[in-house]
């Protein structure tokens, strides 16, 4: 590949990253364009074969170079797509204006779409209720700490949510805000699933399919919840969609064999704990017929919905 | 009274209408519906590629009569053309979709254009679009679904699909390892061309893997060793429904209960905006005689005066033969159609039907 950084150059990663660490509340999508809007302000492409790739080897490197590549992944597409969508200018001047300018405005408009995410979803959050909320999720926070302020009195548990125990912060921030909450194992989750009203979830993406890629426990939650018949919804920039149709849990680009496949450990003395996270997967794929409703800024909506909204905007 | 009951289950064939009589037909349109009847031509893709081949030559060697004009004219002319293609075989939904097309090219072509020039572009755009829905679809359907298996899949697979046929061969030249079971059927037994072709080649482009070669009666036992399903349609109606070889439905339904993922292969140019709830409102009913049992077996039998039961069907007035040839799987087997404009869910179909005719 031409892609290969030269010394001096730009490297997009470490911009990525130093954008993550500088803002906490950032998200994946968002912190990808914003790095490659400063890739192609950088540099030089003088045609536009030269640019687009360029680009595309960076959207490349940042996918190969982080953890996180799916919730990134779906900034890149957009990115990538916006430019295919302007290679068509005069010249490659006007299609690298024409990308920083649109880069921009989606970076800044980043905000804006988990406050319209809020507000399409808080009219769903009722007085009395009992919501069940998995790991730490910034749409969701932003979703109840509005129906806090419309004065809505209702109560939160939240899943530990190992092996990290985001949960832990989520119920942190919430105790802050003044909303009653509890935490639950992630084993409890069946056993509490009788007394909750509605499931919140996040999304690191929503795929083709209509489903979602989330924090592990997500899918069994899910499950669970379609089993007491009690309604999951799922809370989403529309920024996180991604192209992808997962066929299964083991179809992701996250997917690595060694998790969970079982080892010769015959004569080594095991440190089970230690094992745990090492040898876990931290994503897992919910298939569409679990999710009752999408919250996302673009509205309220049906996953197929989801769909057809990826549809349309890369079919033309 | 039993769908069906009232005729003899013979095809019927839409009587030659009267436009036919004085013009003739073209002669590449008479080769190509005789052997589309004979079955030489019988896939979709291969059907609608041949009509639109035979098109191109229709409208070079055609010339505008006096006192008209080709956008006037045009569309007159092969009317009889076609209606003479679905007297040899109704026509595949596909194939009404291309022509439905090639009729508003010709109606929207500019007045303004000399004879030769329109014909030169309606032309172009024919092997245009031969080229962008048909053969082009089909690569990167093959090249996207080849993605979709993994080292140590067993895919199954019913009949014989081309696109299907392709997905497998390019996941192998791209060094997967997987294993494919063929489930084939009566009266066609289509699946067998599909093992002889699949097993040709030896380790560089055969399946070294191995294929398992049996038959629609085995199903149940077979899906529980599959990974992945994958299927070819014939086409897809706007509510998901799905068109497909007769037997398909069959496997969708098993691979469900299985809970085994259904791949559907199929280019956009076969989605259709009708609605069809089941096979039986509309079917294309094949010859009786297939359902005879004529295996050497049988025949053997018919010598020792065991004569099969079916052989002098017709001179039985109470007894009819129904050999229908398609069915309808209903949206809810079907994981996901693997299209040219991408992956995407039954339930999406209207969206690419209306981006498609936004475009035009």
């Amino acid at each position: 590949m031409a892609g290969d950084a030269e010394p001096g150059a730009f490297d997009i990663v470490a911009h990525y990253n130093s954008l993550i660490e500088k803002d906490a509340s950032i998200s994946a999508p968002i912190a990808a364009v914003g790095s490659l809007v400063k890739l192609i302000e950088k540099q030089h492409a003088t045609t536009m074969l030269e640019f687009m790739m360029i680009t595309r080897s960076a959207c490349d490197r940042l996918k190969s170079a982080t953890n996180n590549s799916i919730s990134l992944s779906a900034g890149c597409d957009v990115f990538l797509k916006q430019m295919s969508r302007l290679s068509h200018a005069q010249s490659v001047e006007e299609c690298r204006k024409g990308l920083i300018k649109a880069g921009t405005e989606f970076v800044q408009g980043a905000g804006k779409c988990r406050d319209s995410v809020a507000e399409f979803g808080s009219p769903f959050v009722r007085d009395e209720q009992t919501i069940l909320i998995h790991s730490y999720s910034r749409v969701i926070m932003g979703l109840l700490g509005r129906a806090v302020k419309q004065n809505k009195r209702f109560r939160v548990y939240i899943t530990e949510s190992r092996p990290d125990q985001s949960g832990l912060r989520a119920a942190a921030e919430l105790q802050k805000l003044g909303i009653p909450c509890e935490v639950i194992l992630d084993a409890a989750v069946g056993y509490i699933m009788e007394k909750v009203d509605m499931v919140l979830v996040g999304a690191e993406g929503v795929v083709e399919s209509g489903g979602l890629i989330n924090k592990i426990g997500t899918y069994q939650l899910a499950i669970i919840a379609k089993a007491a018949k009690k309604p999951l919804y799922a809370l989403a920039e529309s920024y996180k969609f991604v192209r992808l149709y997962p066929l299964s849990q083991y179809d992701l680009p996250t997917y690595r064999s060694d998790l969970l496949s079982f080892k010769d450990r015959s004569t080594a003395e095991v440190d089970w704990q230690a094992e745990l996270p090492r040898n876990n997967p931290v994503l897992d794929y919910t298939p569409p017929e679990f999710i009752t409703l999408m919250f996302t800024d673009l509205g309220v909506m049906t996953p197929s919905g989801v769909s057809d909204e990826l549809i349309k905007f890369y079919l033309d | 009274m039993p769908p069906f009951a009232s005729g003899a289950g013979q095809r019927k064939l839409p009587k030659p209408s009267g436009s036919t009589v004085g013009i003739a037909v073209h002669p590449r349109i008479k080769e190509v519906g005789l052997r589309m009847a004979t079955m030489d031509i019988s896939g979709s893709n291969a059907r609608t590629v041949a009509v639109m081949l035979a098109f191109i030559d229709v409208i070079a060697d055609y010339t505008t009569p006096p006192h008209t004009t080709l956008v006037y004219h045009l569309t007159g002319y092969l009317s009889p053309q076609i209606n003479f293609l679905v007297h040899q075989r109704p026509m595949c939904i596909g194939m009404a979709n291309a022509i439905r097309w090639l009729k508003s090219e010709i109606i929207h072509t500019s007045h303004d254009l000399k004879e030769d020039e329109a014909k030169s572009q309606l032309i172009s755009k024919i092997d245009g679009y031969i080229k962008e829905r048909i053969t082009a679809a089909g690569d990167i359907i093959a090249d996207a679904g080849a993605q979709k298996i993994q080292d140590g899949d067993v895919v199954l697979t019913f009949g014989a699909s081309s696109a299907v046929q392709n997905l497998l061969i390019t996941a192998r030249k791209n060094g997967r390892r997987f294993h494919v079971i063929v489930i084939d059927s009566r009266p066609e037994h289509e699946g067998r061309g599909l093992v002889r072709r699949l097993s040709k080649g030896g380790n560089t482009t055969g399946l070294s893997d191995g294929v398992t070669y049996a038959s629609l009666t085995a199903l149940s036992l077979l899906m529980r060793d599959a990974s992945k399903v994958f299927l070819g349609a014939e086409a897809f109606f706007a509510n998901g429904n799905m068109l497909s070889r007769a037997g398909t439905a069959m496997v969708a339904l098993s691979a469900h209960s299985c809970h085994v993922p259904v791949i559907v292969t199929c280019e956009t140019y076969k989605f259709n905006e009708r609605i069809q709830l089941d096979a039986v409102v509309n079917n294309e009913l094949g010859v009786p005689d297939a359902l005879i049992d004529m295996s050497s077996e049988a025949m053997a039998q018919d010598r020792l005066n065991k004569v099969c039961p079916l052989n002098d069907w017709r001179a039985n007035q109470r007894l009819r033969l129904l050999n229908l040839t398609q069915d309808v799987t209903p949206p809810e087997f079907v994981s996901v159609i693997i299209t040219e404009v991408g992956l995407i869910p039954t339930t999406s179909i209207p969206v690419v039907l209306r981006e498609y005719k936004n475009q035009i």
